[in-house]
């Protein structure tokens, strides 16, 4: 295989000849004219200018999905060769952390698993001549990858690894559909360049494009080496990627489509104008809040109006005339009220804005949030703090405190994974007394990532008068999870 | 469904107040959980919690037997619940034990003598109605919140009883696990629900399943020494009732014999009485039911852990399922009705394992109407 780039779970993780470029650009000498495949580029150029569309069959809105990662080929778009990761918009560019400008990629060294048939069987031997060969079957497929970090300095070198961390674990910040698990491309051998001739893309490059499905990694990124040559930093790392699915498919091929009868690029070229910068155009966007706002709403409601997807797989599969039979009785989920039943009625709410320069990238944050509530305070019932991602239709996740009384301080801890509560100087952990509103047995942090637009919500029972709400001190930190 | 693909289960453990509505905390820094769904007995749990931190474990500490309870959550729905019955400290480790719900009824004496002899016979599975709704109430006055979850099923060809049960002489799940083992019913315990029927009763059907569901091999079995063409059921004072299996067997085995006492109708010397001579009779056909022919059972090896894609929801691996099993690549390749005889979880760090055990069904299967 050509172990010069690599796409993971839909994101470019390796390519040589951008890092090469980078590092030229930059400077520094280690890496000049050892890329032996130009022609990937004019294959992923091909491939992103057109989209796969001839054998996938994807509409506009869904190349646009599925290369949203097309930064890693935005040097290819525009023709020119890559520049810099901050002008390439590269993978792992990060406008609100410098560092990640500094990092040029990640170079591989090597790649062992690709290549191998993974048939095996158990033979036993005879009491006479020969053996029994047990029944032959393809295990799961081992990768293993090798290569180095490269960047101007330590803090890039450590920025992206934090970003091969996180884009190593699906389904970071590109959701999976259900029961889908991630896949690693790669091409088999150098392409033939179609440079000069783009409609050669099916007879020259796709044959020799490749993906293994369901593979995740399950070792590392782990770093082996670190190496500091007289400009510049590399640390080389390895990590091993198991694939479920054991074989290494190529691309498809047409053979009838009613609806696609072409073959070649009849959807493009696009217009690089079609490709904006901001894919979130026309999702509403509510307005910085630089002090909470104070509204009455049902507990967890949408900040923007929207429909939350629903699944509707269950009744696609039910055979109208062969209804499915009833469940048989299993473990009771509601076993009685507890010591009291929860308010149902409209909640109070502060809203809290999470700025996108405050969320990491690659990484994730985790809240540490302290509630607090004066010596002069009755107390608070069913407390609960939730976490939006935009488009903010849909709580991300939620915590229940059940009973904070007056003098007490309760301090959420995601980072030590704790929960305090100081009554009157004496501290005792509290787990007990949080847990998630509609599933308690699934209690976890909110974690906070992708870069994106966060909000925080604070409800309370709309019994409680606006004063002992506002007696309620919230004060909010987000504590990021680099490795 | 609700459940999730097995094998990727996400577990919470939490400490309960007797009855499971109010949670007293969660259990942090387990190390180790495991728990069983298990048909015709009591199942477990044990939590193990190593390393606690015994500066900040007080609800470890503050834990108790009986009053409290231990709810297990599987991907945020309660999966298993019961009370703790054993607690084990050490300086390094703390170790919750726990038993389902009937481990109440383990420790609740049979109250009331119930004679159900002659010409008051009557189903078995009402009688277990009868003697766990005075177990628990209501009124519930000791909190155990079982009552409302007492499901039974009920089949048309329930088994019947003719026996007197003295007050005092055993407890109530002893005397359930009496009719579990020689009346032909079957119970579990799913979270806080107690389920009972009829043995032969498929109330509960899975999906077929084949070799490729498992991640050991399948094994088929013939038993001869199972084998019976007649059997004889007697009350040990020198009557008996028989049934025979068809002509077509007896001509081929012979005649071959089983012998099984009724001890719940042995009442000094009497002759039985005509009710007691039939349901005498019925044991005696629900017997050579399964032993003619020789029977040939495939069996999972133990406990079998399951493949991650096995396609029964957890919240439907219910002891007492049926399902129609088929090994395909043994020498003799055998398709047949299973019943889920337990069903085990096992979560640490090596992640969720779920393994089966089953064992052959009932020839004779009942279908609810």
């Amino acid at each position: 295989m050509l172990h010069e780039w690599l796409r993971y779970n839909g994101v470019e993780i390796a390519n040589a000849l951008r890092t090469e470029a980078y590092v030229a650009s930059f400077g520094l000498p280690a890496f000049k004219g050892c890329s032996e495949c130009p022609s990937v580029f004019d294959a992923l150029r091909h491939e992103w200018t057109y989209g796969d569309v001839a054998r996938d069959y994807l509409s506009y809105q869904e190349v646009l999905d599925r290369y949203s990662d097309y930064a890693d080929l935005r040097g290819g778009a525009s023709g020119e060769p890559y520049s810099s990761p901050q002008q390439d918009r590269a993978p792992w560019y990060d406008v609100d952390n410098a560092d990640t400008w500094g990092f040029l990629g990640f170079y591989v060294l090597e790649v062992v698993g690709l290549d191998d048939s993974t048939r095996t069987a158990t033979v036993t031997e005879r009491v006479a001549d020969g053996a029994s060969v047990g029944r032959i079957r393809a295990k799961s497929r081992s990768i293993y990858v090798r290569g180095l970090l490269v960047g101007l300095d330590d803090a890039s070198v450590q920025a992206g690894m934090s970003w091969l961390e996180s884009v190593t674990s699906p389904p970071f910040c590109n959701p999976l559909p259900a029961c889908v698990g991630p896949t690693l491309e790669f091409f088999a051998a150098c392409p033939v360049t179609c440079a000069s001739a783009p409609d050669c893309y099916d007879d020259c490059a796709a044959p020799y494009r490749r993906q293994v499905f369901d593979a995740y990694v399950v070792d590392g990124p782990r770093v082996i080496e670190k190496y500091t040559p007289t400009e510049g930093v590399m640390w080389e790392v390895e990590f091993t990627v198991v694939a479920g699915n054991p074989w290494v498919y190529g691309s498809s091929v047409v053979i009838y489509d009613p609806d696609n009868q072409h073959v070649g690029p009849s959807y493009g070229p696009f217009d690089s104008a079609d490709f904006g910068t901001d894919f979130d155009q026309g999702v509403p966007r509510p307005p910085l809040n630089p002090t909470p706002t104070v509204t009455q709403v049902a507990r967890g409601a949408p900040l923007v109006a929207g429909v939350p997807a629903v699944s509707s797989a269950t009744s696609c599969l039910t055979d109208p005339a062969c209804p499915p039979t009833p469940a048989f009785p299993g473990a009771p989920q509601s076993v009685g009220v507890g010591c009291r039943p929860e308010h149902t009625g409209q909640w109070r709410r502060k809203t809290f804005v999470v700025r996108a320069e405050q969320v990491p990238q690659w990484a994730v944050a985790v809240p540490v949030l302290t509630l607090e509530l004066p010596a002069s305070s009755q107390g608070l019932r069913d407390i609960t703090v939730s976490f939006y991602q935009r488009p903010f239709v849909a709580p991300a996740s939620q915590m229940r405190v059940s009973w904070l009384a007056g003098g007490a301080q309760l301090q959420l801890d995601g980072a030590r994974d704790q929960i305090m509560l100081d009554c009157g100087g004496d501290v005792v952990r509290a787990e007990h007394a949080v847990s998630t509103p509609t599933t308690p047995g699934q209690f976890r942090w909110p974690l906070v990532s992708c870069g994106d637009e966060w909000m925080m919500t604070v409800e309370v029972p709309d019994t409680v008068s606006a004063a002992d709400f506002d007696a309620l001190k919230v004060t909010a930190l987000l504590r990021v999870r680099h490795l | 469904m609700s459940g999730g693909v097995l094998g990727v289960g996400y577990h919470e453990v939490w400490i309960a107040d007797r009855g499971g509505t109010r949670m007293v905390g969660r259990v942090t820094g387990v190390t180790s959980l495991s728990y069983d769904r298990v048909r015709d007995d009591i199942s477990r749990a044990l939590v193990r919690v190593e390393s606690p931190d015994t500066a900040c474990c007080d609800l470890l500490a503050e834990t108790r037997t009986v009053r409290h309870e231990v709810v297990i959550f599987r991907n945020g729905e309660r999966v298993w619940e019961g009370p703790i019955t054993r607690l084990e400290y050490t300086d390094d480790m703390v170790e919750i034990e726990a038993q389902d719900v009937l481990w109440f009824a383990s420790r609740a004496a049979l109250e009331q003598t119930l004679d159900y002899r002659s010409p008051r016979v009557t189903s078995v599975v009402t009688v277990i109605g009868v003697i766990l709704r005075d177990a628990f109430g209501p009124p519930d006055s000791s909190g155990f919140n079982v009552y409302p979850f007492l499901t039974p099923i009920v089949g048309p060809g329930d088994p019947r009883t003719a026996a007197e049960y003295l007050a005092y002489s055993t407890t109530v799940w002893a005397l359930l696990d009496k009719f579990a083992v020689s009346s032909g019913i079957d119970y579990t315990v799913v979270g806080r629900r107690i389920l009972w029927w009829d043995t032969h009763l498929r109330a509960h059907v899975l999906p077929p399943l084949n070799d490729t569901h498992f991640q050991e091999s399948i094994v088929v079995s013939e038993y001869g020494s199972e084998l019976a063409t007649r059997s004889y059921v007697t009350n040990n004072t020198g009557y008996a009732s028989v049934a025979t299996a068809d002509q077509q067997w007896t001509a081929y085995y012979g005649l071959i014999d089983n012998v099984v006492t009724n001890y719940e109708e042995a009442k000094g010397t009497d002759a039985p009485t005509p009710a007691e001579a039939e349901a005498m009779l019925e044991q005696a056909r629900r017997d050579i039911d399964g032993r003619t022919p020789a029977p040939v059972r495939l069996r999972l090896p133990g406990a079998v852990s399951l493949a991650p894609d096995f396609p029964v929801p957890f919240a439907q691996l219910i002891p007492g399922a049926w399902s129609r099993l088929t090994a395909t690549r043994t020498c003799r390749n055998v398709s047949q009705w299973q019943k889920l005889n337990k069903v085990s979880v096992l979560d640490d760090a090596g992640g969720e394992r779920v393994s089966i055990e089953m064992t052959s069904a009932p020839v004779a299967a009942v279908d609810l109407p």
